[in-house]
């Protein structure tokens, strides 16, 4: 009964999303959107995190699965795939550097100063 | 005979369930980021339909059926949001400060980087949240217009790449906070470099794990900013 209501409540929320998404001004995920809601529901108590307990367990637990059709669909990509793997790799570890050093160095810094101020 | 079973949109998640079983077993037994179980499922599920000569679509009927919990998933990454928010207060300025810097430097080099090499808009957007985690990124993805199984496959290669040099890159950069190990982990490689964060250290893995959800919303926010 108790997972009935929770995937009642969790799929409640995503369907809300989307119609909330398409009347928003501007492009945002539907599914960002559903993940702020449910945020902001569980912030005012409005649903209890044990009232999302089960389902959150087995989505955490299996989730990957979920992103096996999305991720198959490069079978119709090949083509693109044979062209570009090389660029996607070399972005890729680009990226992760650039991005894991900016984040780290952002972190220390903001500790550092923080860490000034207290000792003033 | 193959025409009944394929027909039938239990082939595909069926085919899903067991791949996805497989490769779960495979990572177990291997113990090591490269046998990542999704990866592994998605090269089975491409192999069985290569091999046997079976369309996409045909697979795609159970697919759908499985796409259609893309958007639930990512709304329950909430109550782990939700589960951390002690340590989320307590940390706020610092994560913040780490996954903003992160994400905008992430966007920064992949559009540099795209435009360089001269990839085509659909290819630059599918590659554009490929640091964050996989619910977010595709959604972004899908939102742009890219491709969103390219998404996947480059942050699953993304994620591997931030497993395996996690710790390499901590010392390379000199980083000796232990929350900015997390932070970066999380930022620059999602869940796949969080596994490694998490055998690195307790707290490492929790910020990596804060700082995962940070930066998917970091990014989805500045995204929909910029396009």
């Amino acid at each position: 009964m108790k997972t009935l209501l929770e995937l009642g409540i969790l799929f409640l929320v995503s369907l809300a999303s989307e119609a909330i998404a398409a009347a928003l001004p501007f492009e945002f995920p539907p599914a960002i959107l559903a993940m702020f809601m449910l945020l902001l529901l569980l912030s005012i108590r409005a649903v209890k995190e044990v009232h999302l307990e089960n389902t959150s367990a087995f989505f955490a637990r299996y989730m990957a699965l979920f992103f096996i059709p999305a991720g198959v669909e490069i079978i119709n990509y090949l083509d693109l795939l044979k062209d570009t793997w090389f660029y996607i790799i070399l972005i890729a570890f680009i990226s992760l550097l650039t991005t894991f050093f900016a984040a780290a160095k952002a972190v220390e810094l903001t500790e550092k100063l923080m860490q000034r101020k207290e000792d003033r | 005979m193959k025409e009944i079973l394929i027909s039938n949109p239990l082939f595909g998640i069926t085919l899903t369930i067991f791949s996805y079983w497989i490769g779960l077993k495979i990572n177990e037994k291997m113990k090591k980021a490269v046998f990542n179980p999704l990866l592994i499922a998605e090269l089975l599920i491409i192999a069985t339909l290569l091999i046997f000569g079976i369309p996409f679509s045909a697979y795609n009927e159970g697919g759908a059926f499985i796409n259609m919990f893309l958007v639930p998933i990512t709304a329950i990454l909430a109550v782990s949001i939700y589960r951390e928010r002690t340590t989320v207060r307590k940390k706020f300025i610092p994560i913040l400060a780490g996954t903003v810097a992160g994400s905008i430097t992430s966007l920064a080099t992949i559009l540099l980087l795209s435009r360089l090499l001269g990839l085509d808009d659909s290819l630059t957007y599918s590659l554009l949240p490929k640091s964050v985690t996989t619910p977010i990124a595709v959604a972004i993805s899908e939102n742009l217009g890219g491709i969103r199984s390219l998404t996947v496959t480059a942050l699953l290669i993304t994620g591997v790449l931030g497993n395996i040099m996690a710790p390499f890159m901590a010392k390379l950069f000199r980083v000796k906070s232990r929350i900015a190990t997390g932070v970066a982990i999380g930022t620059a490689s999602h869940v796949v470099g969080t596994s490694k964060a998490m055998e690195m250290g307790e707290d490492i893995g929790a910020m990596s794990g804060i700082a995962l959800s940070f930066s998917g919303i970091i990014t989805a926010i500045a995204v929909s900013l910029i396009f």
